[in-house]
């Protein structure tokens, strides 16, 4: 992935986070994956298209997916029913949205598509031909990983 | 006043279109931004949210309020409060002789504040594109109240978020803005591309030999300070309260005599100052409540700043512990491997290890430690390896390049550490081709060098004469023009994983098989020759040996060719 992408990503998931929540994450190193992961149970999927085509993922345990959204909400929410989803997918839509207008800034244009949320137990991902840069996060209610898959369009 | 006058005139007369030479770039302005200084280093706001400036010496001081908050002001009616950024950074404040102080009134979505500052500058217009995103590598300090950097005119401006400032006198805790004004001042150590002196050792000169490594870990220095073990430790040093960073590694005063080398090019003479506060915080801070306002957002900037010194102090931890380790037992063969394994992440694998094992016959026995490790390839590395190209070089290329049948020609450079071969190659490729679109992927898995590589920047006595059409002055030194630097990518790429290249016309790979794993390296040769077109040209290292079904063996005075079927 460039190198001039990887910065937007990783701040806008740093400061929407830190908003949402009140309470800073704790980035952990990045690394490369090639993709094929097991998902934690809930994962959103947004696409990027563009400059580059791919797909950003937000990975995290349905736990974690529901204290995120409690707190977001401002209420306990203790099944994963559609204010929860949507809250979750909102959030993922704030951060690649931040990220997007970041790299805009930069010179690069990327389009988005609205999120999907998938939910389940022992699911997996997998992409062909492109890898995926991890950025792990680590908050209270839980560990969130995004998962950004772009390559160059051609 | 009258310098204030001739900046904005001459901003708002726009480019000289008398002596276009004079402005390089004719670029589009979509951002102005106030610029001052503060402790030595430039500073710029967004001229959206500055209302006006002034010199004013009549604050109302307030009592019972942070250190940094200096009192309210009388704007024409208008009560507004008025900080220090000199006190918020922690940094000794210039005082004018006749007690005036340059006064900028921040508007923000709420609220008006005043800001004190050193000395206002000009206003300084710029194309948003140029603002860069604060370095990766900041990816475990809080930089709160840093939007971006941007260069102009050879000076490194850091644009302020406004929007933090305004909102410091709410939630922040004080230690924040002593931690904020520590990072501050170690932020030309930590990128090296934004330093303050000229040519010096402190350049963006990783350490030579890691340069086409595909390790992951930040490099380790050897016995010197160089500059990424110094940035490794300068990222450690900003600490706040309770979080002594005081004796974990050796490598302190290595930053701290760094960053007073650099600091001492200044023109500020109380730079040294500087470094010394950066001493006296930590101790005095040891005394005082920890954050009156002290809450949530302190208490986990507490937690994640050890935990950065945690995973910093590990990768140094494990760096000295590969430096300490012997290889011992097995043959003098397994030795050396493993050594050059440890200290340089070099694999003795097929397409090397006849040079080895001659080269460990001559020497009599194995390397030990990395200095000695370093030597014991040195001459296998190829030419040129960590530094701009020789001309004879390019010119060998050129004349290899085929002529230009049709509308693209994709390079790829894998294993490009911090990229002096990959604006090697793009500057022959660009006096080669004057109708092709030319891209060059280059990657790299050490993500500290090629964040780097985009933003190269060279001193004086650094390139071949050849390079100079192709540099313009920068920051921290000679860049390339946009000419060359649109047309590579790079990216931090595993090659281990599947990659999402297009077709190549070209592959430069020196060197580079040597430092993947034995196992992985059939693996990593065939998605290389299999990405090649047919009639594209490899060239690997100088001497390393394959053989490979698809590739014929050509000759050439200074690579090792081969033509793909």
């Amino acid at each position: 992935m460039r190198v001039e992408y990887i910065n937007p990503f990783v701040d806008a998931a740093f400061n929407i986070l830190e908003h949402e929540l009140a309470v800073a994450p704790v980035r952990k190193k990045l690394y490369l994956k090639s993709t094929s992961q097991p998902v934690l149970g809930v994962a959103v999927i947004v696409g990027l298209a563009g400059d580059v085509e791919g797909r950003v993922l937000f990975d995290m345990s349905n736990k974690t997916a529901l204290e995120i959204a409690s707190k977001m909400n401002g209420e306990t929410l203790t099944v994963m029913d559609e204010l929860a989803k949507a809250t979750i997918m909102e959030l993922a839509n704030m951060i690649t949205g931040t990220a997007i207008t970041q790299l805009q800034v930069l010179g690069y244009s990327f389009d988005l598509t609205p999120p999907a949320i998938f939910t389940g137990d022992n699911m997996e991902v997998s992409n062909t031909g492109v890898e995926a840069l991890i950025v792990p996060l680590e908050m209270p209610q839980g560990k969130m990983e995004i998962n950004v898959a772009i390559r160059e369009r051609v | 006043m009258e310098k204030v006058m001739q900046a904005d005139e001459k901003v708002l007369n726009g480019p000289d279109l008398l002596d276009p030479e004079k402005n390089e770039k004719l670029e589009y302005v979509d951002f102005k931004m106030v610029t001052f200084s503060l402790g030595g280093k430039d500073y710029g706001i967004d001229i959206m949210n500055v209302k006006e400036i002034s010199r004013v010496n009549d604050f109302t001081y307030v009592p019972n309020t942070a250190e940094f908050v200096r009192g309210v002001y009388n704007l024409r009616g208008d009560i507004i409060s008025v900080m220090d950024l000199r006190k918020l950074f922690g940094v000794d404040p210039v005082i004018a002789k006749d007690g005036l102080e340059d006064l900028i009134v921040l508007k923000g979505e709420e609220y008006m504040t005043g800001a004190v500052v050193d000395t206002i500058d000009r206003v300084v217009g710029v194309n948003s594109s140029r603002i860069q995103p604060p370095h990766p590598l900041f990816a475990e300090i809080n930089i709160y109240f840093i939007k971006g950097v941007v260069e102009f005119e050879g000076r490194l401006y850091i644009i302020l978020d406004v929007e933090k400032i305004l909102s410091t006198g709410k939630t922040i805790p004080e230690d924040v803005g002593e931690e904020v004004g520590n990072v501050i001042r170690s932020l030309p150590q930590i990128s090296s591309n934004f330093s303050t002196a000229p040519a010096n050792n402190f350049q963006n000169k990783p350490v030579k030999n890691v340069n086409q490594t595909m390790s992951t870990a930040i490099p380790v220095a050897k016995s010197s300070p160089s500059p990424i073990k110094a940035n490794v430790a300068a990222v450690k040093t900003p600490s706040i309260t309770g979080n002594r960073v005081a004796a974990v590694t050796a490598s302190k005063p290595s930053s701290s005599s760094a960053s007073s080398s650099r600091t001492n090019t200044n023109k500020k003479t109380d730079s040294n100052k500087t470094t010394d506060k950066l001493y006296k915080n930590n101790s005095t801070t040891a005394n005082k409540p920890s954050g009156v306002r002290g809450n949530i957002l302190g208490d986990v900037i507490k937690k994640q700043q050890s935990q950065t010194d945690d995973l910093v102090s590990q990768m140094l931890e494990k760096k000295v512990a590969k430096t300490k380790s012997v290889a011992s037992g097995g043959s003098k063969l397994d030795q050396t491997k493993k050594e050059l394994e440890n200290q340089l992440e070099f694999y003795v694998n097929k397409v090397n290890l006849k040079w080895i094992e001659n080269k460990l016959s001559s020497t009599g026995s194995s390397p030990s430690g990395y200095a000695d490790s370093e030597k014991f390839i040195a001459d296998f590395l190829s030419r040129s390896t960590s530094e701009l190209w020789s001309e004879v070089m390019l010119d060998e290329l050129i004349d290899l390049l085929p002529d230009d049948k049709s509308s693209t020609l994709y390079t790829w450079n894998p294993g490009c550490g911090v990229g002096y071969e990959s604006y090697s190659i793009a500057v022959a490729l660009s006096e080669r081709y004057d109708n092709l679109i030319t891209k060059l992927w280059a990657n790299d898995t050490d993500l500290v060098n090629v964040s780097m590589a985009p933003t190269l920047a060279l001193d004086e006595t650094e390139f071949p004469v050849r390079f100079s059409p192709y540099l313009e002055e920068g920051r921290g030194g000679k860049k390339f023009v946009k000419q060359i630097t649109n047309n590579i990518l790079f990216e931090y790429h595993d090659l281990t994983h599947e990659n999402p290249y297009p077709e190549m016309s070209l592959i430069i790979a020196r060197d580079l098989l040597s430092y993947i794993e034995a196992d992985k390296v059939d693996y990593v040769l065939n998605e290389m020759v299999s990405k090649l077109k047919s009639g594209g040209l490899f060239i690997a290292g100088e001497n390393e040996i394959f053989s490979h079904p698809d590739l014929i063996k050509k000759e050439s005075k200074l690579f090792n060719l081969f033509v793909k079927r």
